[in-house]
Protein backbone atom coordinates (compact mmCIF):
# COMPACT_ATOMS: atom_id res chain seq x y z
CA UNK A 1 0.00 0.00 0.00
CA UNK A 2 1.17 3.27 -1.22
CA UNK A 3 0.11 5.41 1.54
CA UNK A 4 1.93 3.26 4.42
CA UNK A 5 4.84 3.51 2.62
CA UNK A 6 4.69 7.20 2.18
CA UNK A 7 4.04 7.27 6.00
CA UNK A 8 6.87 5.41 6.88
CA UNK A 9 9.12 7.00 4.67
CA UNK A 10 8.16 10.44 6.19
CA UNK A 11 8.67 8.83 9.74
CA UNK A 12 12.43 7.42 9.38
CA UNK A 13 13.76 9.49 6.64
CA UNK A 14 15.84 11.25 8.94
CA UNK A 15 16.53 9.40 11.94
CA UNK A 16 19.66 7.71 12.32
CA UNK A 17 20.31 5.15 9.91
CA UNK A 18 20.86 2.37 12.72
CA UNK A 19 17.43 2.23 13.92
CA UNK A 20 16.14 3.14 10.75
CA UNK A 21 15.72 -0.79 9.61
CA UNK A 22 13.86 -1.50 13.31
CA UNK A 23 11.42 1.39 13.62
CA UNK A 24 10.72 0.67 9.92
CA UNK A 25 9.43 -3.23 11.15
CA UNK A 26 8.13 -2.30 13.92
CA UNK A 27 5.98 0.63 12.58
CA UNK A 28 4.85 -1.32 9.61
CA UNK A 29 3.51 -4.43 12.20
CA UNK A 30 2.03 -1.48 14.19
CA UNK A 31 -0.04 -0.20 10.84
CA UNK A 32 -1.07 -3.78 10.16
CA UNK A 33 -2.03 -4.19 13.94
CA UNK A 34 -4.24 -1.32 14.13
CA UNK A 35 -5.93 -1.80 10.49
CA UNK A 36 -6.82 -5.32 11.46
CA UNK A 37 -7.91 -4.14 15.00
CA UNK A 38 -10.98 -1.89 12.79
CA UNK A 39 -13.55 -3.79 12.03
CA UNK A 40 -15.73 -0.92 10.41
CA UNK A 41 -17.94 -1.89 7.41
CA UNK A 42 -15.33 0.61 5.43
CA UNK A 43 -13.20 0.30 2.27
CA UNK A 44 -9.19 -0.60 3.20
CA UNK A 45 -7.91 2.59 1.94
CA UNK A 46 -10.55 4.49 4.57
CA UNK A 47 -9.22 2.11 7.23
CA UNK A 48 -5.61 3.12 6.08
CA UNK A 49 -6.44 6.57 6.19
CA UNK A 50 -8.07 6.29 9.66
CA UNK A 51 -5.02 4.90 10.91
CA UNK A 52 -2.37 7.22 9.51
CA UNK A 53 -4.25 9.81 11.03
CA UNK A 54 -3.98 8.46 14.58
CA UNK A 55 -0.93 8.01 14.37
CA UNK A 56 -0.72 11.65 13.59
CA UNK A 57 1.99 14.12 12.13
CA UNK A 58 4.99 11.94 10.98
CA UNK A 59 7.63 14.69 11.92
CA UNK A 60 6.19 15.05 15.17
CA UNK A 61 6.70 10.68 15.71
CA UNK A 62 9.73 11.07 14.01
CA UNK A 63 11.01 14.02 17.08
CA UNK A 64 10.08 11.52 19.77
CA UNK A 65 11.55 8.97 18.44
CA UNK A 66 14.88 10.96 18.03
CA UNK A 67 14.16 12.12 21.39
CA UNK A 68 15.53 15.38 20.80
CA UNK A 69 15.10 18.44 19.21
CA UNK A 70 16.79 19.90 16.44
CA UNK A 71 17.74 23.63 15.41
CA UNK A 72 19.67 25.34 12.80
CA UNK A 73 19.63 28.29 15.55
CA UNK A 74 18.63 26.76 19.12
CA UNK A 75 17.03 29.02 22.20
CA UNK A 76 19.86 29.85 23.79
CA UNK A 77 21.78 31.90 20.99
CA UNK A 78 18.70 32.61 18.88
CA UNK A 79 18.80 36.39 20.78
CA UNK A 80 22.42 37.14 20.02
CA UNK A 81 21.44 35.71 16.33
CA UNK A 82 18.62 38.47 15.80
CA UNK A 83 21.37 41.01 17.62
CA UNK A 84 23.65 40.30 15.05
CA UNK A 85 21.55 39.87 12.48
CA UNK A 86 20.47 43.44 13.18
CA UNK A 87 23.70 45.39 13.54
CA UNK A 88 25.04 43.06 9.76
CA UNK A 89 21.98 44.29 8.38
CA UNK A 90 21.98 47.67 9.08
CA UNK A 91 25.34 47.97 8.15
CA UNK A 92 25.22 46.51 5.24
CA UNK A 93 22.21 48.50 4.11
CA UNK A 94 24.09 51.92 5.22
CA UNK A 95 27.62 50.56 3.43
CA UNK A 96 25.84 49.75 -0.36
CA UNK A 97 24.06 53.20 0.35
CA UNK A 98 26.75 55.12 1.13
CA UNK A 99 28.17 53.43 -1.67
CA UNK A 100 25.61 54.24 -4.26
CA UNK A 101 25.19 57.62 -3.66
CA UNK A 102 29.15 58.57 -3.57
CA UNK A 103 29.00 56.66 -6.92
CA UNK A 104 26.22 58.41 -8.55
CA UNK A 105 28.09 61.97 -7.28
CA UNK A 106 30.89 60.58 -8.91
CA UNK A 107 29.54 59.19 -12.70
CA UNK A 108 26.44 60.81 -13.51
CA UNK A 109 26.38 58.76 -16.69
CA UNK A 110 23.64 56.04 -15.60
CA UNK A 111 20.65 58.42 -14.87
CA UNK A 112 18.80 58.16 -12.16
CA UNK A 113 16.99 55.36 -13.52
CA UNK A 114 19.69 53.56 -14.03
CA UNK A 115 21.21 54.21 -10.37
CA UNK A 116 17.92 53.65 -8.90
CA UNK A 117 17.93 50.23 -10.09
CA UNK A 118 21.47 49.43 -9.69
CA UNK A 119 20.96 50.54 -5.99
CA UNK A 120 18.00 48.18 -5.13
CA UNK A 121 19.64 44.87 -7.23
CA UNK A 122 23.09 45.53 -5.01
CA UNK A 123 20.77 45.91 -1.81
CA UNK A 124 18.81 42.41 -2.36
CA UNK A 125 21.90 40.52 -3.08
CA UNK A 126 23.85 42.31 -0.67
CA UNK A 127 21.03 41.83 2.61
CA UNK A 128 20.57 37.73 1.28
CA UNK A 129 23.89 37.43 1.57
CA UNK A 130 24.88 39.16 5.01
CA UNK A 131 21.50 36.77 5.82
CA UNK A 132 23.03 34.04 4.93
CA UNK A 133 26.58 34.63 6.35
CA UNK A 134 25.21 35.81 9.61
CA UNK A 135 23.03 32.24 9.73
CA UNK A 136 25.88 30.25 8.51
CA UNK A 137 27.98 31.09 11.25
CA UNK A 138 25.42 30.93 13.87
CA UNK A 139 25.02 27.55 12.89
CA UNK A 140 28.39 26.22 12.91
CA UNK A 141 28.80 27.66 16.32
CA UNK A 142 25.33 25.82 17.16
CA UNK A 143 26.17 22.24 15.79
CA UNK A 144 29.54 22.15 17.60
CA UNK A 145 28.39 24.40 20.36
CA UNK A 146 25.52 21.56 20.73
CA UNK A 147 28.68 18.32 20.68
CA UNK A 148 30.19 20.97 23.08
CA UNK A 149 26.81 20.70 25.80
CA UNK A 150 27.18 17.49 25.39
CA UNK A 151 30.54 16.51 26.89
CA UNK A 152 30.00 18.66 29.83
CA UNK A 153 29.17 16.14 32.70
CA UNK A 154 30.61 17.73 36.06
CA UNK A 155 28.43 18.95 38.52
CA UNK A 156 28.22 22.48 38.99
CA UNK A 157 29.69 23.71 42.07
CA UNK A 158 29.86 26.91 44.08
CA UNK A 159 33.71 27.84 42.59
CA UNK A 160 31.99 27.43 38.85
CA UNK A 161 30.20 31.38 39.68
CA UNK A 162 31.78 33.70 38.05
CA UNK A 163 33.95 36.59 39.73
CA UNK A 164 32.42 39.75 39.75
CA UNK A 165 34.54 41.38 36.64
CA UNK A 166 37.50 44.15 37.39
CA UNK A 167 36.51 47.17 35.45
CA UNK A 168 39.54 46.49 33.27
CA UNK A 169 38.17 43.33 32.18
CA UNK A 170 34.87 44.11 30.67
CA UNK A 171 34.54 44.40 27.08
CA UNK A 172 32.55 47.06 25.81
CA UNK A 173 29.91 46.17 23.88
CA UNK A 174 29.77 48.87 21.50
CA UNK A 175 33.35 47.83 20.53
CA UNK A 176 32.50 45.09 19.23
CA UNK A 177 29.30 46.67 17.45
CA UNK A 178 31.91 49.13 15.70
CA UNK A 179 34.06 47.03 14.68
CA UNK A 180 31.25 44.75 12.72
CA UNK A 181 29.73 47.58 11.74
CA UNK A 182 32.73 48.71 10.37
CA UNK A 183 34.24 45.53 8.88
CA UNK A 184 30.30 45.28 7.18
CA UNK A 185 31.13 48.42 5.79
CA UNK A 186 34.41 48.05 4.18
CA UNK A 187 33.50 44.45 3.18
CA UNK A 188 29.75 45.46 1.26
CA UNK A 189 31.55 48.36 -0.60
CA UNK A 190 34.86 46.16 -1.36
CA UNK A 191 32.54 43.15 -3.33
CA UNK A 192 29.68 45.22 -4.54
CA UNK A 193 31.33 48.65 -5.15
CA UNK A 194 34.97 48.47 -5.25
CA UNK A 195 35.47 51.36 -7.63
CA UNK A 196 34.28 53.61 -4.53
CA UNK A 197 37.97 53.60 -3.39
CA UNK A 198 39.42 55.95 -5.59
CA UNK A 199 40.40 59.24 -5.68
CA UNK A 200 38.61 62.26 -6.80
CA UNK A 201 40.22 64.88 -8.55
CA UNK A 202 38.23 68.01 -9.75
CA UNK A 203 38.71 68.67 -13.51
CA UNK A 204 37.98 71.98 -12.99
CA UNK A 205 34.35 72.20 -14.65
CA UNK A 206 32.84 71.47 -11.87
CA UNK A 207 32.55 67.77 -12.24
CA UNK A 208 34.78 64.98 -10.93
CA UNK A 209 37.26 62.71 -12.17
CA UNK A 210 37.41 58.83 -10.34
CA UNK A 211 41.00 57.13 -10.64
CA UNK A 212 39.77 53.71 -9.02
CA UNK A 213 42.73 52.55 -6.42
CA UNK A 214 41.97 48.59 -6.70
CA UNK A 215 41.91 46.51 -10.08
CA UNK A 216 38.14 45.75 -10.68
CA UNK A 217 38.31 42.37 -12.07
CA UNK A 218 41.25 41.38 -10.06
CA UNK A 219 39.66 42.18 -6.74
CA UNK A 220 36.04 40.44 -7.64
CA UNK A 221 38.54 36.97 -7.94
CA UNK A 222 38.83 37.73 -3.59
CA UNK A 223 35.12 37.79 -3.23
CA UNK A 224 35.41 34.03 -1.39
CA UNK A 225 38.42 35.03 0.35
CA UNK A 226 37.43 38.34 1.40
CA UNK A 227 33.71 36.87 2.70
CA UNK A 228 36.21 34.33 4.99
CA UNK A 229 37.99 37.19 6.29
CA UNK A 230 34.44 38.86 7.29
CA UNK A 231 33.12 35.57 8.77
CA UNK A 232 35.69 35.03 10.70
CA UNK A 233 36.00 38.64 12.26
CA UNK A 234 32.16 38.42 12.65
CA UNK A 235 33.24 34.97 14.64
CA UNK A 236 36.05 36.82 16.81
CA UNK A 237 33.02 39.39 17.58
CA UNK A 238 30.67 37.44 18.72
CA UNK A 239 32.85 35.65 20.75
CA UNK A 240 34.21 38.84 22.39
CA UNK A 241 30.17 39.29 22.61
CA UNK A 242 29.12 36.37 24.31
CA UNK A 243 32.08 36.14 26.96
CA UNK A 244 31.86 39.96 27.79
CA UNK A 245 35.16 39.82 29.79
CA UNK A 246 38.60 38.66 29.26
CA UNK A 247 39.51 35.42 30.17
CA UNK A 248 42.27 33.10 28.70
CA UNK A 249 39.16 31.07 27.14
CA UNK A 250 38.60 34.00 25.61
CA UNK A 251 41.58 35.47 24.31
CA UNK A 252 43.14 32.28 23.11
CA UNK A 253 40.47 31.55 20.04
CA UNK A 254 40.56 35.65 20.12
CA UNK A 255 44.25 35.81 19.37
CA UNK A 256 43.92 32.90 17.13
CA UNK A 257 41.24 34.25 14.76
CA UNK A 258 43.43 37.60 14.36
CA UNK A 259 46.48 36.04 13.44
CA UNK A 260 44.19 33.82 10.93
CA UNK A 261 42.82 37.23 9.60
CA UNK A 262 45.96 38.93 9.59
CA UNK A 263 47.75 36.38 7.62
CA UNK A 264 44.91 36.29 5.15
CA UNK A 265 44.69 39.74 4.69
CA UNK A 266 48.46 40.61 4.37
CA UNK A 267 48.24 37.75 1.49
CA UNK A 268 45.02 39.67 -0.62
CA UNK A 269 46.64 43.02 -0.22
CA UNK A 270 50.44 42.23 -0.68
CA UNK A 271 49.06 41.22 -4.32
CA UNK A 272 50.53 44.33 -6.38
CA UNK A 273 47.64 43.07 -8.98
CA UNK A 274 45.02 44.13 -6.87
CA UNK A 275 45.52 47.58 -7.34
CA UNK A 276 44.47 49.66 -10.54
CA UNK A 277 47.91 49.22 -12.60
CA UNK A 278 47.44 52.56 -14.55
CA UNK A 279 46.76 54.96 -11.42
CA UNK A 280 50.17 56.56 -11.16
CA UNK A 281 49.91 56.97 -14.82
CA UNK A 282 46.57 58.60 -14.77
CA UNK A 283 47.34 60.67 -11.72
CA UNK A 284 50.23 62.07 -13.35
CA UNK A 285 48.42 63.34 -15.96
CA UNK A 286 46.11 65.28 -14.02
CA UNK A 287 47.85 66.21 -10.84
CA UNK A 288 50.69 68.05 -11.54
CA UNK A 289 52.92 65.85 -9.45
CA UNK A 290 54.89 63.09 -11.26
CA UNK A 291 54.69 60.11 -9.09
CA UNK A 292 54.43 57.64 -12.69
CA UNK A 293 58.54 56.54 -11.87
CA UNK A 294 58.01 55.94 -8.42
CA UNK A 295 57.24 52.09 -7.84
CA UNK A 296 54.02 52.80 -5.97
CA UNK A 297 51.99 49.75 -5.81
CA UNK A 298 55.03 47.55 -4.42
CA UNK A 299 55.92 50.25 -1.68
CA UNK A 300 52.15 50.73 -1.12
CA UNK A 301 51.61 46.94 -0.40
CA UNK A 302 55.50 46.50 1.66
CA UNK A 303 53.61 49.68 3.90
CA UNK A 304 50.04 47.88 4.26
CA UNK A 305 51.60 44.58 4.99
CA UNK A 306 53.97 46.31 7.87
CA UNK A 307 50.69 48.14 9.27
CA UNK A 308 48.62 44.99 8.90
CA UNK A 309 51.35 42.72 10.78
CA UNK A 310 51.97 45.57 14.21
CA UNK A 311 48.57 45.87 13.89
CA UNK A 312 47.54 42.06 14.30
CA UNK A 313 50.78 41.80 16.80
CA UNK A 314 49.57 44.33 18.67
CA UNK A 315 46.13 43.50 19.26
CA UNK A 316 47.22 39.84 19.43
CA UNK A 317 49.38 40.95 22.11
CA UNK A 318 47.05 42.95 24.47
CA UNK A 319 44.24 40.21 24.20
CA UNK A 320 46.53 37.75 25.21
CA UNK A 321 47.53 40.34 28.03
CA UNK A 322 44.09 40.93 29.33
CA UNK A 323 43.85 36.94 29.19
CA UNK A 324 46.25 36.12 31.48
CA UNK A 325 46.03 39.14 33.98
CA UNK A 326 42.36 39.21 34.54
CA UNK A 327 41.79 35.54 34.11
CA UNK A 328 39.70 34.20 37.08
CA UNK B 1 -15.64 31.34 23.99
CA UNK B 2 -14.36 31.90 27.53
CA UNK B 3 -15.60 28.23 28.22
CA UNK B 4 -13.77 27.20 25.45
CA UNK B 5 -10.16 28.63 26.39
CA UNK B 6 -10.81 26.62 30.09
CA UNK B 7 -11.31 23.57 28.74
CA UNK B 8 -8.17 23.65 26.68
CA UNK B 9 -6.15 25.27 30.21
CA UNK B 10 -8.08 22.10 31.80
CA UNK B 11 -7.15 20.00 29.09
CA UNK B 12 -3.71 20.49 28.93
CA UNK B 13 -3.27 20.24 32.98
CA UNK B 14 -4.88 16.96 33.12
CA UNK B 15 -2.17 15.71 30.31
CA UNK B 16 0.80 16.86 32.36
CA UNK B 17 -0.13 15.20 35.27
CA UNK B 18 -0.88 12.34 32.99
CA UNK B 19 2.46 12.21 31.41
CA UNK B 20 4.07 11.56 34.85
CA UNK B 21 2.13 8.10 34.86
CA UNK B 22 2.78 6.89 31.70
CA UNK B 23 6.25 5.38 32.46
CA UNK B 24 4.74 3.94 35.85
CA UNK B 25 1.65 2.70 33.70
CA UNK B 26 4.34 1.25 30.78
CA UNK B 27 6.70 -0.50 33.50
CA UNK B 28 3.43 -2.27 35.30
CA UNK B 29 2.30 -4.16 32.52
CA UNK B 30 5.72 -5.52 31.79
CA UNK B 31 6.43 -8.35 33.48
CA UNK B 32 5.85 -10.37 31.00
CA UNK B 33 6.80 -9.60 27.63
CA UNK B 34 4.15 -7.82 25.61
CA UNK B 35 5.26 -6.46 21.66
CA UNK B 36 3.93 -2.71 21.52
CA UNK B 37 0.29 -2.59 20.10
CA UNK B 38 -0.41 -5.42 22.55
CA UNK B 39 0.41 -3.12 25.65
CA UNK B 40 -1.83 -0.56 24.25
CA UNK B 41 -4.56 -2.87 23.84
CA UNK B 42 -3.76 -4.22 27.91
CA UNK B 43 -3.38 -0.84 28.87
CA UNK B 44 -6.91 0.41 27.17
CA UNK B 45 -8.79 -2.36 28.53
CA UNK B 46 -7.50 -1.45 32.27
CA UNK B 47 -8.18 2.32 31.58
CA UNK B 48 -5.53 3.49 30.54
CA UNK B 49 -5.16 5.52 26.87
CA UNK B 50 -2.33 6.06 25.25
CA UNK B 51 -1.27 6.47 21.75
CA UNK B 52 1.16 4.49 19.52
CA UNK B 53 3.15 7.46 18.54
CA UNK B 54 3.93 8.11 22.24
CA UNK B 55 4.36 4.71 23.57
CA UNK B 56 6.80 3.77 20.68
CA UNK B 57 9.30 6.10 21.05
CA UNK B 58 8.84 5.79 24.70
CA UNK B 59 9.91 1.72 24.30
CA UNK B 60 12.41 2.30 22.67
CA UNK B 61 13.92 4.91 25.31
CA UNK B 62 13.55 3.00 27.89
CA UNK B 63 15.06 -0.03 26.17
CA UNK B 64 17.96 2.20 25.91
CA UNK B 65 17.96 3.31 29.57
CA UNK B 66 18.00 -0.53 30.03
CA UNK B 67 15.09 -0.72 31.91
CA UNK B 68 13.35 -2.73 28.98
CA UNK B 69 14.82 -5.93 27.19
CA UNK B 70 13.58 -6.36 23.79
CA UNK B 71 13.90 -9.79 21.04
CA UNK B 72 12.58 -9.48 17.72
CA UNK B 73 10.31 -12.89 17.02
CA UNK B 74 10.37 -13.38 13.03
CA UNK B 75 9.35 -16.19 13.00
CA UNK B 76 5.11 -15.78 13.07
CA UNK B 77 3.78 -13.78 9.69
CA UNK B 78 4.91 -10.57 11.06
CA UNK B 79 7.78 -9.53 12.54
CA UNK B 80 7.33 -8.56 16.07
CA UNK B 81 9.10 -6.44 18.63
CA UNK B 82 8.82 -8.29 22.37
CA UNK B 83 9.67 -5.71 25.33
CA UNK B 84 9.98 -7.00 29.01
CA UNK B 85 11.12 -5.81 32.07
CA UNK B 86 14.91 -6.43 32.50
CA UNK B 87 16.48 -7.68 36.28
CA UNK B 88 17.45 -3.80 37.07
CA UNK B 89 14.00 -2.57 35.45
CA UNK B 90 12.15 -4.39 37.67
CA UNK B 91 14.62 -2.84 40.81
CA UNK B 92 13.89 0.44 39.54
CA UNK B 93 10.03 -0.37 39.16
CA UNK B 94 9.82 -1.11 42.50
CA UNK B 95 11.26 1.42 43.92
CA UNK B 96 9.07 3.71 41.58
CA UNK B 97 6.34 2.43 43.14
CA UNK B 98 7.11 2.96 46.47
CA UNK B 99 8.01 6.64 45.99
CA UNK B 100 4.27 6.67 44.27
CA UNK B 101 2.84 5.32 47.07
CA UNK B 102 4.47 7.99 49.23
CA UNK B 103 3.56 10.71 46.63
CA UNK B 104 -0.26 9.80 46.42
CA UNK B 105 -0.53 9.80 50.57
CA UNK B 106 1.27 13.44 50.57
CA UNK B 107 -0.89 14.33 48.00
CA UNK B 108 -3.63 13.28 49.85
CA UNK B 109 -2.98 15.02 52.24
CA UNK B 110 -2.37 18.08 50.83
CA UNK B 111 -5.85 18.52 48.93
CA UNK B 112 -8.06 17.27 51.66
CA UNK B 113 -6.32 19.74 54.12
CA UNK B 114 -9.48 22.25 53.65
CA UNK B 115 -11.88 19.17 54.85
CA UNK B 116 -9.98 18.99 58.01
CA UNK B 117 -9.58 22.43 58.86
Amino acid sequence: MKLIDRYVYAVTRYLPEKQKADIERELRTLIDDMLEENQENISYEKKVEKVLLELGDPTLLADSYRGTKRYLIGPQNFDNYIFILRIVLGAVFLGITVATVVGAFADSSKGIIGFVANYFAVMISALLQAFAWVTAAFAIAEYNGVDLLDKKEEDWSIKDLPELPQKEAVIPRSESIVSIVFSTLFTSILLFAPQIFAAYINNGSGSFIMIPLFNIPVISQYKALLIVVFVLGIIKELLKLYYRRWTLKLSIPVALLSVALGIISVLIFTNPSIWNPNFAVIMTKYMEIDIAGVNLWSSLSTGLAAVIIIATLVEVATNVYKGFKYDK
Amino acid sequence: MENKSTEAVFDSLVLELRRGTIILSVLSQLKEQQYGYSLIVLLQEKGIEIDAGTLYPLLRRLEKQELLESSWDVESAKPRKYYKLSAYGSAIYEKLCRHWTEMVETMDRLINEKDVN
